[in-house]
């Protein structure tokens, strides 16, 4: 009997279980049958690695606004190891963001499903207008195949790195702005050797050097870009037979090292070319002159950056962008225009054309609709931001976390593509100004468009990088000869991998024009 | 007093070593002593060049702020319960794995010793490993961080060694004196074992706080967070990825001083471990060492 009974429950038990298993959940199914929200497994931005719930404001907001039920999927897109888990648990969700490092793994596994520019074009007009402002090269891009895309590439055309120079140090050693290299270089020596900060010490210098983003306007003047911070892609150019070659191999890159070596031989540049933290050099009043991303000069956005300490520590600091120099010959400086992919939105491979109108739907209010943006980007006004005396949003404190951020969803939505009036409300007027000074720029496109797979650079790049920074140090610092050295570093860097690398982006180039 | 040639050469040897070992620990405490000075000073002075020997103004923003901080306290609560219940369990295992191996008459004991050498030389990989735990229903709990590292053939092997050099005549007398192999094994092993006890604990207790792989690939929510995820997102993921945001903008920036103090009570509390069983750690390494 007792035996019976033991049998009896647990078979109850499994027969329980097993119903338990197979009940759908109230989001998959409405309590009275009625047509049910439509179910979106979203992949989105993390707030400082951290996640919203099913529950937070912003999701319930999206789900209301758009007949959906958001699930959000907690894995950091930026994080290639855990997205590989993802990868291998085989549960994609409907939406997911893939880093650019990380999009040619994803292609590889047949995971996604492709996004027809038709649809995008009917579902979310504004997303693809969006799109092709911020990738006019589109149909060049290797997600782009015969009308359809394999991922959405997000992103806003980002300004170049700028220059600053302390203009209070220019007063003081009787200089102007310099607009030319003759001129940048007679401003170094001023700054070297004529006391700027007045302290009697001889412990000041023009510039310093970790890397190519800090010479990136010098590079400009040579008719260059050399990729470092924002600037992600390495640039080519033509050579006089038609022929692609990488800028780091171009005689320009040559005439512009010289030019830094002549710079660090009469010590002009502080002499710790690598390990000094070259921010601290300038907000400690070593350095005068600077160069940085963008943002980096917007003391209201970074608060805490170098830039704002520089005044912090010596309130009587001026500054202001140094323009585009003119060449050694007075030629303008050239700007490529990078329009660099942040990330893309990607789609699993099960995801209805219904989910996925759904999904485009979603994006494309971000950039229509100023309320929804701002709702997804910083939430409500006047709860968790205010927007201040220079039309910046700055997060309330009482939303001032990322914990707080996340807890409301916000950020995990976004959409990095932005209007101009979305784009004042994330960086103030300091942006429109910087935009206006850019905008007198000459500026070419690249000839090799962000966002093109080239399977070379994946197995080469590393080599080949590495065989460029140790030249670019060792020809600056003095430690090679340009005149015996330039050609052997030519052979190398070909061995390397540049061969293939030239190659490969000869026939991408042409297979563009054909 | 004329100090004799020999008494010299000893001092001076003496002096050259004191001072070897001075400059050493100056090398090693340095960075902390950097840290601590950084994560006191006002954000003027954390961002100043050049080595930082004295601080230059005081301040506990930064621990204030890091200490608003929810996500500090979850990484708190999440890395001392992994570490204390993840360490106990497992010296536990190896313990009762080691203590019969040691033993010479245990039937197949070479055999069973080879069985569990087989997975530390042949892991079954990052993906089947993670596949194993989503399929165990592990994923995204604490447990997921505890039980898949539970058992180390390498430390159980250290154990066994060091309980293997215990005399076996110690155990003899005391089963001639009356002992069960319980009381033997509590009144007598136990106690003689706590050098390595103590030497494998702490391996086992350093590698749970210092982890943030496994917490990495089999966790996701913010409340299972440890602390060395909070100080990879720190310290190397984009600024935006900080523990909190600037009070402005759209974009976070963890500031120095915040980096400084986060670090600082992410590793504080294991180094400051280390000193108090420091006397056990020699002992038993060297003791486990010496029989194989």
């Amino acid at each position: 009997m007792r035996r019976n009974l033991l049998l009896f429950a647990t078979t109850a038990l499994i027969a329980f279980t097993l119903t338990g298993c197979n009940q759908e959940t109230p989001q998959n199914k409405g309590d009275s049958g009625e047509d049910k929200p439509l179910r979106l497994a979203w992949l989105g931005n993390p707030s400082g690695g951290l996640y919203p719930k099913n529950d937070s404001l912003v999701v319930k907001k999206i789900n209301e606004q758009f007949g959906v039920a958001i699930e959000i999927v907690e894995v950091d897109s930026t994080n290639q190891q855990a997205m590989n888990m993802l990868y291998a648990s085989g549960e994609i969700p409907n939406h997911f963001l893939v880093h650019t490092n990380g999009i040619h793994t994803l292609f590889k596994q047949d995971l996604t499903r492709t996004i027809p520019v038709d649809m995008i074009k009917e579902a979310a007009p504004n997303l693809w207008k969006s799109t092709l402002e911020n990738y006019p090269q589109i149909e060049n891009m290797s997600i782009y195949q015969e009308g359809k895309l394999l991922a959405l590439p997000q992103g806003t055309r980002e300004l170049f790195p700028f220059t600053v120079v302390r203009t209070d140090w220019l007063e003081k050693v009787g200089a102007s702005m310099p607009a030319n290299l003759e001129e940048f270089k007679e401003v170094a020596r001023l700054f070297t050797e004529e006391d700027p900060d007045g302290n009697g010490k001889d412990d000041t210098y023009a510039m310093s050097i970790t890397g190519f983003s800090d010479v990136y306007n010098i590079a400009a003047a040579y008719g260059i870009s050399l990729p470092g911070g924002v600037i992600k892609d390495h640039s080519w150019l033509k050579d006089k037979d038609g022929q692609l070659i990488r800028a780091e191999v171009s005689e320009n890159y040559k005439e512009m090292l010289l030019y830094l070596a002549d710079l660090y031989a009469k010590g002009y540049i502080h002499p710790d070319i690598t390990v000094e933290d070259n921010e601290a050099l300038f907000s400690d009043g070593v350095t005068g002159t600077h160069t940085a991303g963008w943002t980096s000069f917007m003391p209201d956005y970074r608060p805490s950056g170098f830039y704002a300490l520089l005044f912090k520590k010596n309130p009587k600091a001026k500054t202001e962008y140094l323009p585009a120099l003119a060449g050694p010959n007075g030629e303008k400086a050239v700007y490529e225009k990078q329009s660099a992919v942040w990330r893309y939105s990607a789609i699993s491979k099960d995801t209805t054309d219904e989910q996925l109108k759904k999904i485009l739907q979603i994006l494309d209010a971000q950039i229509t609709d100023m309320k929804f943006h701002n709702l997804v980007w910083r939430g409500v006004e006047g709860t968790h931001y205010t927007l201040n005396k220079d039309g910046m949003a700055v997060a309330t404190k009482e939303y001032a976390t990322n914990e707080k951020q996340a807890g409301e969803g916000l950020k995990f939505f976004i959409l990095n593509n932005r209007t101009t009036e979305q784009m004042n409300i994330s960086f103030g007027s300091e942006g429109n100004k910087q935009r206006t000074i850019q905008n007198t720029y000459k500026s070419v496109e690249q000839l090799i468009p962000s966002g093109t797979i080239l399977q070379s650079e994946a197995e080469y790049g590393a080599d080949v990088e590495k065989v460029e920074h140790e030249f670019f140090f060792n020809v600056i610092t003095g430690n090679v000869d340009m005149k015996t050295s330039w050609d052997k570093y030519v052979k190398n860097w070909y061995a390397a991998g540049g061969n293939e690398m030239t190659k490969e982006v000869n026939q991408v180039y042409q297979s563009y024009n054909n | 007093m004329q100090l004799n040639r020999f008494q010299l050469r000893t001092d001076f040897w003496q002096v050259l070593i004191y001072g070897f070992l001075a400059v050493m620990a100056l090398i090693m405490i340095y960075p902390f002593w950097e840290l601590f000075i950084v994560s006191i000073s006002p954000a003027e002075e954390a961002s100043k060049t050049g080595l930082k020997i004295i601080p230059q103004g005081f301040t506990l923003e930064a621990y204030k702020e890091v200490f608003q901080s929810e996500q500090i306290w979850y990484g708190f609560m999440n890395t001392i319960f992994r570490t204390v219940v993840g360490t106990t369990i497992s010296v536990f295992l190896y313990f009762c794995t080691a203590y019969p191996l040691s033993k010479k008459n245990l039937v197949g004991r070479n055999w069973i010793t080879v069985f569990f050498l087989i997975p530390m030389f042949f892991g079954g990989g990052l993906i089947p490993n993670f596949l194993l735990v989503r399929s165990l229903g592990l994923f995204d709990t604490i447990w997921a961080l505890i039980i898949p590292s539970l058992f180390s053939t390498f430390h159980i092997l250290v154990m066994r060694n060091f309980l293997m050099s215990i005399p076996a005549s110690l155990e003899e007398s005391a089963f001639i004196d009356g002992a069960g192999p319980f009381t033997v094994l509590t009144k007598i092993i136990i106690p003689l074992s706590k050098p390595v006890l103590a030497t494998v604990g702490l391996w086992v207790a350093v590698n749970h706080w210092n982890s943030w792989l496994d917490a990495m690939i089999y966790t996701s929510s913010n409340e299972n967070v440890v602390l060395q995820t909070i100080v990879r997102r720190v310290l190397i993921e984009e600024d935006s990825a900080g523990i909190t945001d600037s009070l402005t903008g759209d974009e976070g920036i963890v500031s120095k001083t915040m980096e400084a103090a986060t670090v600082l009570l992410c590793i504080g509390p294991i180094i400051l471990a280390y000193p108090f069983l420091q006397k056990y750690f020699v002992k038993g390494v060297l003791t486990g060492s010496l029989k194989g």
